[in-house]
């Protein structure tokens, strides 16, 4: 970036580019290949994979594992309670957001700054992982699908970033359409909606992010079987050893099957495979939310 | 209904208290807002305020037969027995030490990394290593987790160079001694590349014209590092280094959670994991939310104090 144009590259800058280069390049691989080595392990033929180790490339590709974790009903299942709470959770999270942070955005709203300490004090302090629990109970909701979307319904940080975008849209737009007579969901809908759309796509990306990773409610909250979102799906098999009470019929006759590291890899990267994809695209809307956070918390 | 239990809360309005009569037209006025916002309240009632309230559980014992309010008192006896049992000592030492450790390790490493970064002169590289570097925040501590089992597994890459080197395996995860080392590693390596990102941009702000003049008066590289970038980024570090000690009893249940076992218990409970154990598992709820409460009141005040800081730091620019 700061270029010397003024006069020859001298020793010190040569050495500079050396350490930075050699050191962000020694960095770069020691991010990727713990995913790298995984990935080859999940496309590995079942011979080849029983030889782990130090290996850059598979030694007999092969679509085998990937074939079983796709044929398997665990998956299929636990794939689609995730895709349903991601999606069901991120609609609800922001309609319920953007709803709030418009009449929170609203200067002369009595009680606004009351409210508003309401939802701010909420990150500060909170009953804690026990009384939580049974508030959470006592309402009926363990092991239903409900708990996951309305457990994430609300969140003070996306709401405070959503009103404070809100305040920058200047108040003269809503006073003309009042003065013909809309009301104020007329306003939100009409107004604000297509002003905001910044925004929306910023939290709908958070809050979806975030449901796709999310795993500790799902594991407390969430017993029943067949309600298992992939994370925990992913948890039993990877970090409990759980993969063969998982995958119920590997234990077929007469078939080779891929060896359990590869299968966890396969399951692995199905799991992750769409954050992969897209996260190159979408990380400059997490990038613009750090930025807010720190400016105004 | 429950619109009445923040009432006394409410009661400490400010801003609107002029003329009464005028105020409640208003509210009246806006009565389709209010309407938007109940949502949102019931929410933060239902699932934020309600356990608040149910933190009283602490002081009794709680069964579920008997409900919040139908279990009996027991006073202090569960602090009593929390303070006078080894085990917890034992959880917060541990708590301290990693997060110390966390301190001392994860936290300068992203400003090592952005200052390099920022040294490199070809954008689309920049970039690409930018964006890699990001990968591992996307992906939860459970995927974290099963990516560093596999890689210290015996037969994984790191046993894997041991054996070519003649050393024995070592089953990393079940060794006390290897716990927190791990922890460490594994928190840099995925929270390395995110966390530049706002040293990143408040080096981006800085004024080249402080570069160019250096570089007239013969400043080399190296020292346009420390006498220009470093300097510049004083201001946002304090604040982070304080945000962070604000947080200092979070030693990061989800990654210890989805790593630790019984064998390393000893180094790696911290507790969070203690409270979930103790609460979940063996189901003491009435000691566990009393350590839980003993973690978030003590995690308010430092958090408060904190806040104060930073505030006096921002207000009187120290720097």
């Amino acid at each position: 970036m700061v270029t010397s144009t003024l006069h020859r590259r001298t020793a010190e800058d040569v050495f500079v580019d050396l350490v930075v280069y050699v050191g962000i390049g020694i960095f770069s691989i020691s991010v990727l290949y713990p995913f790298w080595f995984l990935l080859v392990d999940s496309f590995s033929s079942p011979q080849a994979s029983t030889t782990t180790g130090f290996n850059l490339w598979p030694k007999e590709f092969s679509l085998e594992p990937y074939r079983e974790v796709f044929g398997q009903r665990a998956v299929g299942l636990a794939y689609f309670n995730t895709i349903f709470r991601t999606v069901l959770g991120t609609v609800v999270t922001v309609t319920v957001t953007f709803c709030a942070a418009y009449p929170m955005a609203k200067r002369d709203l009595p009680f606004r700054k009351v409210i508003t300490g309401i939802v701010v004090f909420t990150l500060f302090f909170n009953g804690g992982l026990i009384p939580t629990y049974i508030v959470v109970r006592s309402l009926g909701l363990l092991d239903t699908r409900a708990v996951l979307i309305l457990f994430f319904a609300g969140n003070a940080f996306i709401l405070i970033v959503t009103r404070n975008f809100i305040y920058t849209i200047p108040e003269s737009l809503e006073e003309s359409a009042l003065i013909d007579g809309a009301n104020e969901i007329t306003i939100l809908l009409r107004i604000i909606a297509p002003l905001s759309i910044p925004i929306l796509a910023t939290i709908t990306l958070w809050t979806a992010v975030m449901h796709w990773n999310e795993w500790f409610a799902a594991m407390i909250y969430v017993r029943d079987p067949d309600k298992k979102v992939m994370q925990l799906l992913l948890r039993r098999i990877m970090l409990e050893g759980q993969l063969l009470a998982e995958f119920e019929d590997l234990a077929e006759e007469g078939r080779v099957r891929p060896t359990d590291s590869s299968l966890r890899a396969a399951t692995l990267f199905v799991a992750i495979g769409p954050i992969i994809v897209v996260y190159p695209f979408i990380q400059r809307y997490f990038i613009k939310g750090i930025m807010v956070g720190s400016v105004k918390g | 209904m429950a619109d009445l239990q923040i009432g006394p809360i409410a009661t400490g309005a400010s801003e609107t208290r002029r003329v009464p009569g005028k105020t409640w037209w208003k509210v009246v006025r806006y009565r389709y807002l209010y309407l938007l916002l109940l949502p949102v309240l019931a929410y933060f009632i239902v699932f934020r305020y309600l356990p608040m309230f149910g933190i009283i559980i602490a002081f009794k014992d709680y069964r579920f037969g008997d409900g919040i309010m139908g279990s009996k008192w027991a006073g202090f006896t569960h602090f009593r027995d929390m303070f006078g049992g080894l085990t917890f000592w034992n959880v917060f030492r541990n708590t301290i030490v990693i997060s110390l450790g966390k301190l001392a390790t994860s936290f300068p490493a992203p400003i090592l990394f952005a200052v390099l970064l920022n040294e490199i002169r070809a954008p689309r590289y920049k970039r690409v290593q930018q964006t890699i570097s990001y990968l591992p925040h996307f992906v939860s501590w459970v995927v974290a987790a099963g990516i560093v089992r596999e890689f210290l597994a015996v037969r994984g890459p790191i046993n894997s160079l041991f054996a070519v080197l003649g050393r024995e395996p070592i089953i990393f995860l079940s060794e006390p001694s290897m716990f927190v080392p791990i922890l460490l590693i594994s928190e840099v390596w995925k929270s390395i590349g995110w966390d530049s990102i706002v040293y990143l941009a408040a080096i981006t702000s800085i004024d080249p014209q402080l570069y160019e003049a250096a570089e007239i008066d013969g400043a080399g590289r190296i020292s346009r590092i420390r006498h220009i970038t470093l300097p510049s980024l004083m201001p946002v570090i304090a604040i982070l280094f304080l945000l962070r000690i604000g947080n200092i009893l979070d030693a990061g249940f989800d990654q210890i959670f989805n790593l630790y076992n019984p064998l390393v218990y000893n180094v790696g409970d911290i507790i969070d994991t203690y409270t979930y154990r103790v609460g979940l598992l063996q189901l003491d709820f009435s000691y566990a939310a009393a350590v839980g409460i003993f973690k978030n009141v003590l995690g308010l005040i430092a958090l408060l104090i904190v806040n104060q800081t930073v505030n006096r730091v921002r207000e009187y620019g120290i720097w």
